[in-house]
């Protein structure tokens, strides 16, 4: 398979106090992983870091997305390459329609203009699959949205948006469980073709039921300290992380 | 109007002040050329300092009355001029000082020699050795801390005085600056070498009572680069002079990436006019924290302000004010951003009670070339009852779209489902009201070294006094 | 010629600030105009002679000058059909209206009207909207202004509220190099409430004066004030927005905001937000937030493929559309959109 994403001893820090030490890590395309690991040990900044947040800055290490170092490339030029970030707290913008946003949004993906009746079908499409009501289309970003429906809002902007990458922070966090079901079938939708790759960040599996999981990851303070496959998902569900704190 | 400045080398462009004439009336305030020189002779003025007092003066008289904020007309400037003769200065009597002022000393639990040296009635007593003790100590790192007036005699800082004095709150800032300029008598002046840091925090009253000055004193404090000064100014009992203005001036120069924190708690007697004026210019890197409470006095008009004016600099205020019965109030802060990256935070809150008046005023102005600059105000209101007033009043003046400004303000009152929580836990009313005050207050006793945060909240336990009919 | 004082802000603060009030040159208003109206049968318009005899946001100064002649307009029962009022200002002229709402108890109504020249139009206009909401009257009044750059706009509103009465009015100001905005609310009946939306949007040389004051006396009386606005090239704007809690007003409940994006570095903000406050039961707050957009919001909408430009233009967008949204009529959404520029606006 084809090398998507390639981080290189990766060092991000916030304000001279650094968070990354030296994480490497390969993505092919078409792959799920998944980024475990307890709160605090960096799973958020390692995905906000490979959407290039300004709030981190990369102090050592690189990364590749399809053979091209975007280290230092704007969050806007990687989000063109392909790459998507479903934020845990995304921002809510009063009076822009969720609609008239991610039409936007899939303007500057594609690089071209959609009518609007296209865009219309093809959005209540994707809210079908997310059981979401159509009325929100119409609603401001964001605005007044439940913690739920701002997450699914993420994954609809996800299914309309077709990254190459989509990095998915702790997206089942403070969802009930019909909730975090419906956002898993809806990433099972993006999963299924076997062309798109998945970095999810959780600390809780219940999300990932249902779901094909190539390989998976322990981050603990900052570095990466297990690797394996979805075996490795089954057993921190069982044993948690206490072997590898202890190992530290 | 423009008011030409007449001090040569000041450079007032930093943050535009300019003076503007209006219709207010303007009077004859007794104060003759005569008097200043009296003032000039008895202190044995270097002739330039006699010639800034003459000068002073004459803009005083040019100079018209504010025309804002709370009244001063119970202020008889026609009797300014006793105030400020040397002759009449200090001579109270303990007996003449009021009951209410008294009592507030015996529930402070100070010494009756304390109270009458804090009432400006006695002399030398053991805060003047107080004061030595510290001298001494601060003299061994190289630092300056004395009395401007003999500052000013000694060659060594001469040259320094009458290069910084009134420099930054100039004579024409307002009429009760010029009055200052006039007549100022007593004060600190505190130098911080390149690199010191001063660890215990340099207190200015135990100086200021013992020669009872106070009224128009003056206080000047250069903190050079990377050092670092706590001053702390006044005490929580209250000053009682007889005569009822207070117009002194501080001006605080902070230096490259120096730090001064800069605390007050004021609680002058409940006949005293306050119209002090505090100035802080901070260069590059430097920051200037403001730890400010005001609880005493009738009225006060008093915004310490501070010029960023090196790249980087900072300033944080934090203040709180308690206007209880016939007191007027109006406080706060100025802040101008007039460089780049430059950051100020403001946070404030006032509480009124008994028919008292509390006004938060500010201005944040950020200028054009202050890019990058980020500015934070915050202040809260608290009314304990429906006779007294609260009002806010905020000014943002922006002028760079590469900046950052918030502002949030709040009015309101104290829960009654709280009040009811903390009786039901066997709390009376006035102790519930009184905890909740505390707490509202916490803003500032948290900034304050111990003692002042213990005096302060004994301060607010004596106001809430009596707080439920 | 003779300066007079407007828009005065309720309690003075420092002069050098310059936000104190706004000045003008005195003229004489004496050409008296009537929009060109829409009115439902239901509504009674008539032309009366009537002193002005409520406080006004533009102070009193300017009251005088304009106290003769007034449109009536008045509301009994619901009228679901908006009553449209379009103004369109004759060049060289000093112009003058009022109009008065009268919306008897009960009644329900909305006024929409538009302030348009054409073009680079020499003149002024000084034009005063009044509402007296009777007890349980809703009234609903959106105001849309756009004039030449040779012209001198000053729009006062004052109104008047009994007991559960309920006024809104959403105004956008969109492009004028003098325009002035007056708004007076006497809010004295028990739990009347004021709803006040003003968007601004301002390039150029242009320049707006904002003046808003709620006073409370009604006992549970509420105001809502949100102000959005955006800046760009050298304009200059002032906002000053007072909350008067009157001793009495317990129950009282007021909030203001304003949010301002700056899009050039050579503009100027001023932003003035007052309490006043007499009374210990009231909730009051204020916030203002100006400058940049905020870290987050810039990067949540890079991270979706915008460039910093589009960001800044959406945002800016989003200001103006966001208090559109407080219309519920789609004739006048349409007409100020096409005010904005076309019908791509917000796309």
């Amino acid at each position: 398979m084809a090398n998507l994403l390639q981080i290189n001893n990766l060092h991000a820090a916030i304000e001279e106090k650094e968070l990354l030490h030296g994480v490497s890590l390969e993505v092919n395309a078409g792959e799920t992983h998944v980024l475990l690991g307890p709160n605090g040990a960096g799973k958020s900044t390692l995905g906000y870091t490979i959407m290039g947040s300004p709030t981190y800055a990369v102090t050592e290490g690189s990364i590749v997305f399809d053979g091209e170092d975007i280290t230092k490339l704007p969050a806007d030029k990687r989000a063109k390459m392909g790459i998507f970030l479903s934020f845990q707290t995304p921002v809510e913008i009063p009076g822009i329609t969720l609609s008239n946003f991610l039409r936007n949004a899939l303007e500057q993906r594609t690089g071209e203009r959609i009518k609007l009746w296209d865009f219309k079908k093809k959005m209540q499409a994707t809210m079908d699959v997310l059981h979401m009501d159509y009325a929100y289309a119409d609603r401001d970003l964001n605005v007044g949205f439940s913690g739920g429906e701002k997450k699914k809002a993420e994954i609809l902007q996800l299914l309309m948006l077709k990254p190459r990458l989509a990095i998915l922070d702790e997206t089942d966090s403070g969802l009930d469980v019909d909730a975090v079901k419906t956002v898993s079938e809806g990433i099972h939708e993006f999963q299924k073709d076997g062309e798109h790759s998945l970095i999810i960040i959780t600390h809780n599996t219940k999300l990932l039921d249902g779901l094909r999981v190539d390989k998976a990851h322990v981050l603990v303070s900052g570095a990466l300290v297990a690797d394996g496959d979805a075996a490795l998902v089954d057993d921190i569900n069982q044993n948690g992380y206490e072997k590898y704190l202890a190992a530290e | 109007m423009k008011e030409k400045t007449w001090v040569q080398d000041i450079n007032t462009g930093f943050y535009d002040f300019r003076f503007e004439e209006d219709e207010s009336l303007m009077f004859e305030s007794g104060i003759t050329p005569r008097i200043i020189n009296e003032i000039a002779d008895e202190k044995g003025d270097i002739d330039w300092m006699r010639a800034f007092r003459l000068k002073s003066l004459e803009i005083y008289n040019k100079t018209p009355m504010v025309d804002w904020g709370p009244s001063i007309e119970g202020l008889d400037m026609s009797r300014i001029v006793t105030y400020i003769r040397p002759k009449t200065r200090m001579r109270t009597n303990w007996e003449d000082v009021p009951d209410e002022v008294k009592d507030t000393f015996e529930r402070l639990g100070i010494p009756q020699a304390e109270r009458e040296s804090l009432a400006g009635v006695g002399a030398q007593y053991d805060s003047e050795l107080v004061y030595h003790n510290v001298r001494k100590e601060v003299a061994e790192q190289g630092v300056v801390y004395t009395d401007l007036e003999s500052a000013m005699h000694d060659p060594r800082y001469e040259y320094i005085i009458k290069s910084h004095f009134m420099k930054l709150v100039p004579p024409t800032d307002h009429k009760f600056a010029a009055l200052h300029g006039a007549v100022w008598s007593g004060g600190s002046f505190v130098y911080v070498p390149k690199g010191v840091h001063v660890d215990i925090p340099l207190q200015s009253y135990f100086r200021l009572n013992a020669k009872g000055a106070g009224q128009f004193e003056h206080t000047l404090i250069i903190v050079d680069e990377g050092a670092y000064l706590h001053f702390i100014e006044g005490c929580s009992a209250p000053k009682y002079y007889e005569a009822s203005l207070h117009a002194g001036c501080v001006e605080l120069y902070v230096r490259k990436n120096a730090t001064l924190r800069y605390s007050t708690i004021e609680n002058w007697s409940k006949n005293m006019y306050n119209l002090n004026t505090k100035r802080a210019i901070v260069e590059e890197g430097g920051k200037i924290e403001w730890v400010s409470g005001s609880f005493g006095s009738h009225v006060s008009y008093l915004y310490p302000m501070s010029i960023l004016h090196g790249e980087g600099a900072r300033s944080e205020f934090t203040g709180i004010t308690f206007a209880g019965e016939g007191q007027d109030l109006d406080t706060g802060t100025k802040v101008v951003h007039a460089a780049p990256n430059t950051s100020s935070y403001v946070n404030t809150r006032s509480i009124s009670k008994s028919g008292g008046v509390n006004t938060f005023r500010s201005s944040v102005q950020i200028n054009e070339n202050a890019h990058g600059s980020k500015s934070s105000v915050s202040c809260e209101s608290l009314m304990l009852d429906s006779i007294s007033r609260s009002d806010t009043i905020p000014a943002m003046d922006i002028r760079t779209n590469q900046a950052d400004v918030g502002h949030e303000a709040k009015i309101g009152r104290i829960s009654d489902d709280v009040v009811f929580y903390l009786m039901s836990r066997g709390m009376s009313e006035e102790d519930a009201r009184a905890l909740i005050v505390r707490g509202f207050a916490d803003n500032v006793s948290k900034e304050l070294p111990l003692e002042y945060a213990v005096e302060m909240n004994n301060l607010i336990g004596i106001e809430m006094k009596g707080s439920v009919g | 010629m003779d300066k007079i004082k407007i828009n005065q802000l309720p309690a003075p603060t420092w002069r050098h600030l310059k936000m104190n009030f706004a000045e003008i040159e005195a003229r004489e208003y004496s050409h008296f105009v009537v929009p060109s109206m829409d009115v439902p049968n239901v509504a009674k318009a008539a032309v009366v002679k009537n002193a002005f005899d409520m406080a006004a946001g533009w102070g009193e100064m300017l009251s005088e000058t304009i106290r003769d002649s007034c449109l009536q307009l008045a509301i009994g029962g619901s009228i679901k059909e908006p009553l449209r009022l379009d103004y369109g200002f004759e060049a060289g002229k000093n112009a003058a209206s009022r109009v008065e709402i009268v919306a008897a108890p009960y009644s329900e109504t909305t006024v929409i009207a538009f302030y348009e020249t054409d073009g680079a139009s020499k003149g002024s206009a000084a034009v005063q909207t009044v509402v007296k909401a009777g007890e349980g009257a809703k009234v609903h009044l959106v105001q849309a202004v756009k004039v030449g750059s040779g012209f001198q706009f000053i729009n006062d509103v004052a109104i008047r509220e009994d007991d559960r009465a309920r006024v809104e009015v959403t105004q956008l100001y969109l492009g004028g190099h003098a325009v002035y905005g007056g708004i007076r609310s006497d809010l004295a009946g028990y739990k009347s409430d004021f709803q006040n939306q003003i968007g601004y949007l301002l390039g150029q040389d242009e320049t707006l004066d904002i003046n808003v004051v709620s006073s409370h006396s009604g006992r549970k009386s509420n105001c809502d004030i949100i102000v959005k606005g955006v800046l760009s090239d050298n304009a200059q704007k002032v906002f000053r927005g007072t909350i008067d809690f009157l001793n009495g007003a317990s129950g009282a409940t007021g909030a203001e905001n304003e949010d301002v994006l700056l899009m050039s570095e050579k503009v100027v903000n001023k932003t003035i937000p007052l309490i006043l406050c007499a009374e210990e039961d009231v909730e009051g707050s204020h916030g203002a937030s100006i400058g940049r957009i905020d870290e987050n919001s810039v990067f949540y909408m890079m991270a979706r493929g915008m460039s910093l430009e589009q960001i800044y233009q959406l945002m800016a967008n989003a200001k103006i559309l966001s208090v559109m949204n407080y219309i519920d009529d789609q004739a006048a959404k349409d007409r100020i959109l096409q005010m904005l520029g076309g019908e791509d606006y917000g796309d």
